[in-house]
């Protein structure tokens, strides 16, 4: 075995490869097949290790992960309907089924008496949401499900569900996030927001046992107070509502303390001096930067567009490649303009249904963006494959001073399908996602604005979403 | 319509039988290590579903194992969802290979494989056996097992190449004696 295909292939086991090395690994084992053969006896090599050495994986729980799965597949899934007999009778042995049963009964009996051990209470489930107990199995939360420890998965932009520790210490999780709830050895308890946003609204902690909220870029540390996360895996905003709290950069240990009214940006890849701002006055207006605001979808400039464009014209012979090149050179600019786009994807595997999903952040502005009664969304881009030409503008709003306040939408109709459409949606045509009324009246900070359409055909491209001014600011 | 008792437990007996294979191959195809689980996991419920329309009395691992290769063949195709794949280039030459190769031999059934693999480890020399329970019990990389063996990453990483190929011969050596004599491992 040549020693650069076995450096690779050390480095691939060892999750290490750059994108360079695995393309350089690819073309390596791409038209030999001894090359081939070793890789997958690698991977399955590393898989025994793993079921060897790993008592997580062993093929009960798997079993009883999956009869979780089931059940947790929503109404009209029938597993076994209508089994027909087999043609050949296969023999069964009773022991491995005896064996399984009762380690699933013992596996059940443990999680039973661990139930009696729970730190926090799921308070509310909104939309698409997931929960993976710390024994590994898959559920679909309910309200009133008291919980020890484990990850909450919300799956879509129109969901949230709420955490409640024992304490009354409530946890909001937002749209599209990952949250694992714990309580370590010295009983403080422990969020990690692996991505996503979270709404804490924190009752007051001993001093010596604050509650610890991680994210991928900071480490942050409350006793009592009300505050809201957004987390990135290269950065995490905080911004605080009440009380004093403690972000630490995890890159380099810095700290800082951060008052109410005031937010932080930790990032791992800009090193400057971490200072809490003032949240600034309220911003009335606001218009997307795609690229920038981005937390879902796929950006393309728009040359890279034009280029496509002119390829499929050539192609259907409407227009030379040399007059195709000469549109092409003349639209060439430096500048950075482009819309983010949406393809299809299941939001998760319990439902079969895909949707496209464009998601942008609004809390990345150094002033808090405002919406009131009388404003208006604009947005701006193409939309195509839905057979009633529309689809589903939301937003999420934060209370004016405070945490998470809710979630609404407003349905656009495009007329012409595959057309362009530049549509004004006032804020009365939204309705709460949860209870289907109206907005109520009042100030609320913006805090996401995201496009959804349903169906595995559907194209959705958006090149501008802008909030309007209302009369009232 | 409910499962009855006795095709839930033929479905799952058949899972247990077939659980380290199925695992194996899904990890063969480039599926990243973290989401093994996840996919095999989407094998088994396909399965599931699918069940009334399989004849039972065709092998069921084979099966399962094209059910999963479709599932990696899915993922290839949605952007959105090839975050569960190690590099989507190879994922695809690894399939086509999968394709194209016939059963093995070799049984993987539980619980002999487990512990095929368990004495196979016993038979290393102690440095490398730290090696494997660093890696592999406590999730550690190379560059930290590198500093606490007092190693470099590299050599590392070239020990557990060596490990792992050894592992596998070893396994199969022992499976198959099993098969052929049915002796205690």
């Amino acid at each position: 075995m040549d020693k650069r295909f076995e450096e690779l292939l050390a480095g691939l086991l060892d999750d290490e490869l750059s994108e360079v090395e695995l393309s350089e690994l690819t073309e390596l084992v791409r038209n030999d097949s001894s090359r081939q053969a070793e890789l997958q006896s690698q991977l399955e090599a590393a898989e025994l290790l793993v079921l060897a050495q790993d008592e997580l994986h062993t093929p009960e729980r798997f079993l009883a992960g999956l009869r979780t799965a089931n059940k947790a597949v929503p109404d009209g899934f029938a597993p076994f309907a209508d089994v027909q007999k087999s043609k050949s009778s296969s023999f069964l042995s009773i022991a491995p089924v005896a064996i399984a049963a009762a380690l699933i009964l013992v596996f059940v009996f443990w999680i039973s008496a661990r139930s009696a051990n729970s730190i926090a209470t799921i308070r509310s489930v909104q939309g698409e949401v997931l929960w993976m107990g710390d024994g590994g199995s898959l559920s679909e939360p309910q309200p009133g499900q008291r919980i020890t420890g484990g990850t909450i998965k919300t799956l879509s932009a129109d969901a949230w569900s709420v955490v409640e520790f024992l304490d009354g210490s409530a946890i909001t999780v937002v749209g599209q996030s990952e949250m694992t709830l714990a309580k370590d050895d010295e009983g403080r308890k422990v969020v990690t927001l692996n991505h996503g946003a979270v709404s804490a609204d924190v009752e007051r902690q001993p001093k010596d046992l604050p509650m610890i909220v991680r994210t991928p870029a900071a480490e942050i540390e409350v006793l009592g107070t009300q505050f809201n996360v957004d987390a990135e895996p290269l950065q995490t905003r905080l911004a605080v509502n009440e009380g004093l709290v403690r972000l630490m950069r995890l890159s380099d240990g810095e700290t800082v303390d951060v008052a109410a009214e005031h937010q932080v940006v930790a990032s791992i890849d800009q090193p400057e001096q971490l200072q809490a701002k003032p949240r600034g006055t309220a911003a009335f207006t606001w218009k997307s930067d795609v690229k920038s605001d981005m937390r879902h979808g796929i950006w393309v400039s728009d040359i890279e567009l034009l280029a496509k464009k002119l390829k499929a014209a050539v192609k259907r012979g409407e227009l030379t490649s040399a007059a195709a090149m000469k549109e092409y050179k003349a639209a060439v600019t430096f500048s950075d303009s482009g819309s983010v786009c949406a393809t299809p994807f299941q939001e998760s595997k319990w439902k079969l249904t895909s949707r496209s999903l464009i998601l942008l952040t609004v809390t990345n502005r150094s002033r808090p963006t405002v919406i009131t009664e009388d404003s208006t969304f604009r947005i701006r881009g193409t939309f195509d494959g839905s057979p009633d030409g529309s689809f589903t503008l939301g937003i999420s709003t934060n209370h004016r001073s405070g945490g998470f306040d809710g979630k609404y939408v407003s349905e656009v109709s495009v007329t012409e399908s595959g057309e362009s459409f530049d549509v004004e949606i006032p804020l009365r045509a939204f309705r709460q996602v949860d209870t289907q009324l109206g907005m109520p009246p009042g100030q609320k900070e913006l805090t996401a604005v995201w496009c959804v359409a349903d169906g595995s055909n559907t194209k959705l491209r958006v090149s501008v979403a802008e909030l309007l001014p209302g009369s009232a600011e | 319509m409910e499962p009855s008792d006795e095709e839930t437990r033929k479905f799952e007996t058949l899972v247990l039988q077939h659980h380290v294979r199925l695992r194996l191959f899904v990890r063969s195809l480039g599926v990243d290590a973290d989401w093994v689980d996840d996919v095999a996991q989407d094998a088994c419920l396909t399965a599931m579903r699918q069940w009334n329309s399989f004849d039972q009395s065709r092998d069921f691992g084979k099966w399962l194992r094209a059910i999963a290769a479709n599932i990696v063949r899915n993922e290839l195709r949605k952007e959105a969802r090839r975050q569960r794949i190690m590099h989507t280039e190879l994922a695809e030459i690894l399939i086509k290979r999968q394709h194209h190769l016939s059963a093995k031999a070799v049984s993987l059934d539980e619980p002999l494989t487990i512990a095929a693999v368990r004495n196979c480890i016993g038979e290393l020399g102690p440095k490398s056996q730290k090696v494997v329970e660093g890696r592999y019990r406590e999730d550690l990389r190379a560059p930290q097992l590198a500093e606490l063996l007092n190693m470099t990453a590299t050599n590392v990483r070239q020990m557990l190449v060596r490990i792992r190929r050894r592992l596998r011969e070893c396994v199969e050596l022992r499976l198959l004696k099993e098969a052929a004599d049915g002796q205690t491992l």
